[in-house]
């Protein structure tokens, strides 16, 4: 078994923990724009996430296997489409829609040990439960320096940070002096994961006036677990992995999605946030679902910005710079 | 006599009753002129052509009463239970309660095509944010907003998990309109894991033990809800009864489409198939009558091919069809074209399939539940598809895409490369709006080209 290689996902319900644990180095990858027209052109229909995110996994190196998840119906079939296309295991998880039942978390627990195997016949080794603790204190040790670093960075920095983190597992700290954004408005990003040429957004918002003092969408600090309990990590580590992935990252792809109106709520609160830019990748019925019904609930300005795969700065530049004028 | 085997207007259906009723024909009690349905706003029927059978006529007449059965059932005091997505296993534990009617919102994905865009259902759905980049099932939030085509059940059951992400969220969106939904959660199927026995399913898939477990805890969850809403205590016998009648319906479907399917002259239009294999799913809201309205077609079906009878050519060119129509015109318009339906696979096979007896009650529908088509991957469906179109002597396949659907971007392709690499038949994909009148020439240019290479591959 090779420690250095690297198992992929996108999915921010598999647990980074889980798989450092087995050996391998987990890498949740930020997919950025590749020039390949294989394995998927663009087409209606196909979501440009998903495409970028085969493209990307087509061209990384040193990689073991490729994780995906059925959080969304193009990424549950996605292990078919690039089946052909690579000869890297795949493996497909099924995380549950549903999640207030006992039974859900069980199904949930259920899948990540089937990981767990998936990643013992490549090569991983059985965690015992001192192994799976101490890569959980390690993470969540990260996570807290990478929390503590909001606000005394530059916001799109601070989300760059998070994306490094989830891909290398390493804070990177920052020294960059934080200029003043007392007077800029405070925005909101909700919405689906992001590429690399979408954090150009964060620039656009700037110069307009704006500072995104929440990253809302999935590549953001929304999909991060929550802290985890000591004593129940030391307990039953498998378990508190669970409640702290499962039972705590909001979405809405749920069933019932009530919990990310829950976060939403609690975190435009506490960022006292003004405005709320919702993005979102064309053909993704799960959070285009949501736009209207948002917009009804936050009673606070909302612009809906719809991704295609581009540069997003020249379709949306004029909106967002209006936007911000309006607030 | 032979019989005088025609496909009809709407308008000589009138004169057809008239000629039937003179001869004696009994009307069932929803039983009527069909012209009468036009009145009440469903006018694609003047645009479509039916089977000129009188077993024809009560299947039409029994699907386009549905809604007057469900106020009934209402005024007369059942539950009436939403069952959305699953297509097929909830209403056969629903149907077991005594004083339950069950039925799919689903099912008015159809009625945009059915009344050609007049009820204004598609448009209520934009105005809620849910535009036509979603399926046309969000004609269902139309539906529930406007209250004007089924009654507001008593209690809704949605599947959710290994399902299409737009009925999802137009389900979610209907949540947040505020009726509350009973989730659970079918989980995507995959094979047995290294060292697991697999758990047969129903049409032939093989699973992991632990999927079926967790389905079977899921249903017992709607049994408890069912309970709690009825007041009745559901037990085994109960429900054995129910599985017991649904494998009926389902025998008698087989069949019809057996003999429909590899008969040599087509003995009952694609169209009136299509609504028959519908009845599957939720019984139309009244179980016994799906028995007799099935019951009826397949005498007539005998009865045609004994006497060698049925329609079209003995060449036309025999169809695998693939997802159900938005729009049911083109169900006449590809028999226009020169082909005959021959195997289909209208995304609820396993409601096809009867429901296993060797297995406790609870846990024989959760293996059904596991043999949805669409819960399993694509390439699963793709396996079916091909044995059925080898079992059935299909000849090409085509691909209604339903526009919007999230599912249809990326499972064609699949389906399409296995169909070409195994069997070396054609595939054509084609998108079906909900009423597809503009692009009917482009369709029919289309549709006629895959009949004319096969044609010419007969040739060859």
């Amino acid at each position: 078994m090779n420690p250095l290689k690297r198992v992929v996902y996108s999915c921010p319900y598999i647990p980074a923990e889980w798989i450092a644990a087995h050996g391998f180095k987990p890498s949740r990858i930020f997919p950025g724009v590749k020039k390949r027209i294989r394995p998927i052109n663009s087409a209606a229909g196909i979501c440009p996430y998903l495409r970028a995110f085969l493209n990307e996994v087509k061209a990384e190196k040193d990689v073991a296997a490729v994780l995906f998840t059925t959080v969304c119906d193009q990424m549950r079939r996605a292990p078919e489409i690039i089946g052909s296309e690579t000869p890297l295991p795949l493996f497909l998880m099924h995380v549950p829609s549903t999640w207030k039942t006992v039974e859900a978390r069980k199904l949930y627990l259920s899948q990540l040990r089937r990981l767990g195997f998936f990643l013992i016949r490549l090569g991983g080794a059985p965690p015992s439960r001192e192994t799976l603790c101490q890569a959980m204190n390690t993470y969540d040790k990260q996570r807290n320096v990478l929390r503590d670093a909001k606000g005394w960075v530059h916001s799109r920095a601070f989300s760059e940070a998070i994306v490094r983190f989830h891909r290398t597992g390493e804070v990177v700290q920052n020294t960059e002096k934080l200029d003043e954004y007392n007077n800029k408005v405070p925005i909101a990003l909700i919405g689906g994961p992001l590429t690399s040429q979408d954090l150009s957004l964060f620039d656009v918002i700037q110069d307009a006036g704006g500072n995104v003092v929440l990253d809302g969408t999935e590549t953001g600090e929304r999909t991060m677990p929550r802290k985890f309990h000591r004593q129940q990590t030391h307990e039953d580590p498998l378990l508190e992995l669970t409640d702290a992935y499962f039972g705590y990252i909001p979405d809405a792809f749920r069933r019932p999605n009530s919990e990310l109106y829950v976060w939403m709520k609690r975190e435009f609160q506490a960022n006292h946030v003004k405005g709320v830019i919702l993005i979102r990748n064309v053909w993704c019925d799960i959070w285009h679902a949501e736009v209207a019904r948002i917009r009804e609930w936050i009673r606070i300005p909302l612009l809906d910005i719809d991704l295609n795969g581009e540069n997003p700065v020249s379709r949306n530049k004029t909106r967002i710079r209006s936007f911000l004028e309006l607030l | 006599m032979k019989e005088d085997i025609r496909q009809i207007s709407l308008l000589d259906w009138d004169k057809n009753y008239a000629r039937l009723k003179r001869a004696g024909l009994k009307d069932p009690f929803y039983g009527g002129l069909l012209s009468r349905h036009v009145k009440e706003g469903d006018l694609r029927l003047l645009r479509l052509k039916f089977d000129n059978s009188p077993e024809a006529l009560n299947l039409w007449n029994f699907l386009l009463t549905e809604e007057e059965r469900l106020k009934a059932a209402r005024q007369n005091g059942k539950k009436i239970v939403g069952t959305m997505k699953d297509l097929g296993t909830v209403p056969v534990l629903a149907y077991a309660f005594s004083n339950v009617v069950a039925f799919y919102p689903d099912g008015a994905w159809w009625i945009p095509c059915i009344m050609e865009l007049s009820a204004g259902l598609l448009s209520i759905a934009d105005s809620i944010g849910i535009n036509d980049s979603f399926c046309p099932v969000r004609a269902m939030l139309g539906a529930f907003i406007s209250g004007a085509h089924f009654p507001i059940p008593d209690l809704l059951i949605c599947s959710t998990g290994a399902t299409c992400d737009d009925f999802s969220a137009i389900a979610q969106r209907l949540s947040g309109l505020g009726y509350p939904i009973h989730w659970w959660e079918i989980p995507h199927r995959h094979p047995p894991d290294l060292g697991e026995s697999g758990v047969p399913l129903p049409g032939g898939f093989q699973t992991s033990p632990a999927l079926v477990d967790h389905v079977k805890s899921e249903l017992e969850g709607i049994k408890i809800s069912l309970e709690a809403l009825t007041q009745e205590t559901l037990d085994e016998k109960k429900l054995l009864a129910s599985i017991e009648v649904s494998n009926r319906i389902r025998k008698y479907l087989n069949e019809l489409r057996r003999l429909t399917f590899t008969a040599n002259l087509c003995p009952l239009p694609a169209l009136e198939l299509l609504i028959a294999e519908m009845l599957a799913i939720h019984f139309c809201s009244d179980r016994e009558e799906t028995m007799h309205v099935l019951e009826g077609l397949l005498y007539r079906v005998r009865k045609r091919i004994a006497t060698e009878t049925g329609f079209f050519n003995r060449d036309a060119v025999r169809i695998f069809w693939v997802n159900p129509v938005a729009d049911l015109s083109v169900m006449n318009l590809l028999e226009d074209c020169g082909g005959r339906i021959c195997g289909t696979e209208y995304l609820f096979t396993h409601a096809l399939d009867e429901i296993p007896t060797d297995s406790p009650p609870i846990e024989a529908l959760a293996k059904m539940a596991l043999a949805d088509p669409m819960v399993g991957s694509a390439s699963d469906r793709a396996k079916r598809i091909c044995r059925d179109m080898r079992s059935f002597g299909s000849e090409a396949m085509i691909i209604s895409k339903i526009p919007g659907a999230s599912h249809c971007a990326l499972e064609g392709s699949i389906i399409a490369e296995k169909i070409r690499r195994d069997l070396n038949l054609p595939v054509l994909e084609i998108e079906v709006p909900p009423v597809c009148d503009s692009i009917r020439t482009s369709l029919r240019t289309r549709l006629s080209a895959l009949i004319e290479i096969v044609k010419q591959r007969r040739k060859n």
